[in-house]
């Protein structure tokens, strides 16, 4: 291993060293999660006024009732599998978080927050910057690992990226005699300096060392067992790679499908049972290891704080986000409650973003991932006092 | 210098650097050490770089069309469809694909009866396109299809857009694919899948809805720098309130007592009050006449044909050529193929995955065996990430290589390659016989690489890597099937046959 590890070594360059950051992994739930339903705000009355049908009851209250976190906040039961791990302190929310600025529109929305800026001229990743501005002697192919077909805007411009769908279909197929033949020789066709040479020489380093692992040697732990869902899989995927040493040093992983306009507790239950159960299966295999790995989940926006005429909710502003590992001053709810007084509300009913997003991920990369380069991370934004939300 | 390259490797082998599962002679981080700039593929022949752009593959077929008809005849001809015969083919279609040319309320009828089911609908569309792209000898029509498609692109499992789009493709997308940007504008914006996707059919004077009229100007029409104002997008979404979708026949309907009749300004021009349909048909004939919007066709024309960041002053040139022709595609692209800048982009555009399984089928000459291949295909496209109609937002697939450059990506197609030489792909077969001629030797399995399957010549190097894998599998001179068969594979594998 030793050996074969310094062949895939990056190379040398005049970057700095990061060593004893946490493994970062940055969840985006695309399709705009309806926060004010998965954290609800049972103790704003305007809440249920605004959602006569489709609002979660308060605590106790009946069954589906939020489950409390606060005395103000209550979980969404679908996501009860994160409660044990909010009351022991490694889960936070940060709520009435956002952009102001945010666009209604999906993809220009989740564009603006994977770029981490407004102005349409940077065309890289937020967390491409990020990876890009440090270099450790031992970093590999796998700096940063996209669980996914394509790599994600958040990762776009990174210099090394790994895009894998799930493990089990990395392999090259080709017929047993000439497998080893066809992949030498691609190789060396491969072998130039252009942008396509390099995905395809990242793309047999991902191989070789992806053919290295033995799954058997890195069975999930403490008795967790993942949905057998496309997230539940990609977590899955993504606690072996980690387990193996293969050398994550960030992830990003993509849930999609909450943009409830009809019937949206129908669509939301299920889904946010998924994340839930993915994200608390994650903590209970990795265990200890948590103390070393911080999850962000984000989307690109919240919903109107009004229902609509179909059960269901439309395009909004603020929302909430999830924060989870050993570093978090966890058991907390985050806020600057903005409250849901039609004269709180901003745009067309929005709930008003208290927290920009990036004040989040800033704290968090400051204090987790020793990166302090605010203005080349969030070229468009002024990064405010932290809210407490990480130990250092 | 290729043979520097070619000596560290030879030296790199033996000393023995192979390490690791897989035994691979050499560590890309090798490789990369070696680094050679020079690493440049030779140019191809003017016909195959014609034939790489305007049509999804070169195949045997098309090549003898262009040596015969030369480079300005052909795409007259290509630029001329309705004189082309592709009758077997939408014979073929008819038979096997039968809703894709039968009316929105027959399907409905055929799915509610349970004789079909929904997403057989979307299949069956699906495989057309895909049969068209590698069957017909429209070539150009079909990536200008595909191009508009995407331009006005609209997700397939959207609703009743799952019958709506079959309707699309057939009434405004292929007929209209060459004819002016007006007229396609103009279908599509009455186009009911369009108006479903986009929410105009939900769009009242009482309450507008924004959603078609900010995307028709960012991403249809002015771009997203373009001149307007958000109070333009509020009174463009007037203009086009009551645009609806007939429920009974699936065509567009102009809903009077739904539209806002007052008067409204768009980018300056004063749009009269009571003007009815007409005031959202005023609307489409601003924007398609704004330079803004010949700047930004232009631009993706470009982009699609010549390279990803096409320079200022083809762009330039071609902008003019949109304004003086009156947003003439055939006069756009004529400008365009017949430029300097298009000529000297050789292997400046990646393939993209629909393109790039396209070419390969077209290259084999594959021919679907049995139903097994829908579904195969189905996935792989999906694998590949570029299903025909299912890119969710309104913006299309990117049609930049940095976008598709994936270590995902490119194994997949490794796979998808590696799966249809070795006759491993469901449902595909192709005649190896027929496609390479005996006697099998390398040196002649070599030149029909070249000259039937990339239609290209490699650089000496990369020649040998080819050449010393059809030797070690050759006995008496003689390959075995299975090695040409891997030599197609990694001709079609390569940067040769990725890059357009």
């Amino acid at each position: 291993m030793h050996t074969r590890r310094s062949f895939l070594q990056i190379g040398s360059s005049n970057k700095v060293e990061n060593k004893n950051a946490d493994i970062l992994i940055y969840v985006f739930q695309r399709g705009a999660a309806d926060g004010l339903n998965l954290v609800v705000p049972y103790g704003d009355e305007n809440y249920y006024a605004n959602r006569p049908s489709i609002a979660i009851a308060k605590p106790n209250s009946s069954e589906g009732a939020a489950l409390d976190l606060d005395g103000f906040f209550g979980l969404n039961p679908a996501l009860s599998a994160l409660l044990p791990i909010y009351q022991s302190n490694d889960l936070a929310m940060v709520h009435a978080c956002g952009s102001l600025n945010s666009s209604h529109s999906h993809f220009k929305a989740q564009d603006d927050v994977d770029r981490g800026a407004l102005n349409q001229d940077i065309n890289s990743g937020w967390l491409a910057r990020y990876a890009n501005s440090y270099e450790n002697n031992d970093s590999t192919a796998f700096k940063s690992v996209a669980l996914s077909k394509s790599i994600p805007k958040s990762l776009s411009s990174a210099e090394q990226v790994v895009a894998l769908d799930n493990i089990a279909s990395f392999v090259i197929k080709a017929p047993e005699s000439e497998s080893v033949d066809i992949q030498n020789n691609l190789l060396t066709l491969f072998a130039g300096a252009t942008s396509l040479d390099k995905v395809a020489q990242a793309t047999f380093n991902g191989l070789e060392e992806v053919a290295s692992i033995n799954p058997e040697d890195f069975p999930v732990e403490n008795d967790a067992t993942y949905p057998s869902s496309g997230f539940g899989n990609r977590f899955k995927d993504l606690a072996l790679l980690i387990k193996s040493g293969i050398g994550v040093e960030m992830a990003s992983i993509d849930i999609g499908g909450w943009d409830t306009h009809n019937d949206e507790n129908t669509a939301l239950t299920p889904l946010a049972q998924d994340f839930a159960e993915t994200l608390a299966t994650f903590y209970t295999d990795m265990g200890d290891r948590m103390q070393n790995i911080t999850i962000i989940a984000l989307t690109e926006f919240g919903r109107r704080v009004a229902e609509n005429g179909s059960g269901g909710t439309d395009h909004g502003t603020g929302n909430v986000a999830f924060v989870m590992g050993g570093s978090v001053n966890g058991g907390q709810v985050f806020t600057d409650w903005p409250g849901l007084r039609a004269e709180d509300l901003v745009g067309p009913g929005d709930l008003l973003p208290t927290t920009d997003y990036r004040t989040v991920i800033a704290e968090l990369m400051e204090k987790r991932m020793n990166y302090t380069n605010f203005e080349e991370l969030f070229p468009d934004f002024e990064v405010p006092e932290y809210l407490g939300i990480f130990k250092n | 210098m290729q043979s520097n390259r070619r000596e560290f490797i030879k030296q790199a082998s033996v000393i023995g650097l192979g390490v690791g599962a897989l035994s691979l002679t050499l560590t890309p981080t090798d490789l990369m050490a070696v680094n050679n700039s020079e690493n440049v593929l030779p140019d191809v022949s003017a016909y195959t770089h014609l034939l790489n752009r305007t049509s999804f593959g070169v195949n045997q077929e098309s090549m003898r069309m262009i040596k015969r008809l030369g480079y300005r005849k052909y795409i007259e001809q290509q630029l001329n469809p309705d004189a082309i015969d592709d009758s077997q083919l939408e014979a073929y279609i008819d038979e096997y694909l039968p809703t894709v040319n039968q009316s929105i309320a027959q399907t409905r009828l055929q799915v509610r009866n349970d004789e079909i089911r929904r997403l057989q609908v979307a299949d069956e569309l699906t495989m057309a396109t895909y049969l068209r792209a590698i069957y017909s000898k429209k070539q150009l029509l079909q990536v200008m299809v595909e191009f508009w498609n995407n331009h006005f692109s609209v997700y397939h499992l959207d609703g009743p857009v799952v019958f709506l789009k079959t309707q699309e493709d057939k009434e405004v997308m292929r007929p209209l694919a060459l004819s002016s940007f007006s007229q396609l504008l103009h279908a599509s914006a009455k186009s009911p899948a369009m108006i479903y996707y986009l929410d105009g059919y939900a769009s009242t004077k009482e309450a507008p809805n924004e959603n078609y009229a900010r995307e028709l100007m960012e991403l249809h029409t002015l771009g997203v720098d373009g001149p307007y104002t958000h109070h333009d997008i509020d009174e463009v979404a007037r203009c086009f309130t009551g645009w609806q979708i007939n429920q009974r026949n699936g065509k567009f309907r102009f809903n009077r007592r739904d539209h806002d009749n007052d008067e409204k300004i768009v980018l300056g021009h004063e749009i009269a009050k009571s003007g009815g349909v007409f005031d959202g048909e005023q609307v489409l004939d601003i924007l398609a006449t704004q330079p803004a919007t010949a700047a930004f066709m232009a631009k993706k024309l470009c982009r699609h044909f010549i390279a990803d960041y096409p320079s200022d002053a083809i762009i330039e040139s071609t902008t003019d050529a949109f304004i003086d022709s009156q947003g003439d595609i055939k006069a756009c692209l004529r400008h365009i193929l017949l430029s300097d800048e298009f000529i000297n982009s050789q292997n400046q555009k990646l393939k993209r995955p629909f393109h790039y399984m396209v070419s390969v089928t077209r290259s084999l000459n594959v021919k679907f065996s049995d139903r097994r291949s829908v579904r195969a295909t189905r996935q792989m496209f999906d694998s590949l990430g570029q299903r025909p109609f299912f890119w969710q937002s309104p913006d299309g697939y990117p049609d930049v290589a940095s976008y598709w450059e994936s270590t995902t990506g490119m194994l997949f197609r490794w796979n998808f390659v590696n799966d249809v030489s070795f006759e491993n792909f469901p449902g595909y077969q192709y005649r190896l016989e027929s496609l390479i001629a005996q006697p099998h030797t390398p040196e002649n399995i070599y030149r029909q690489i070249t000259e039937k399957i990339i239609f290209r010549k490699m650089s000496a190097y990369d020649e040998s890597i080819l050449f010393d894998y059809l030797y070690d599998g050759a006995e008496n001179n003689k390959v075995s099937p299975i090695k040409i068969q891997g030599a197609l594979a990694l001709a079609m594998g390569s940067p040769y046959f990725q890059l357009n």
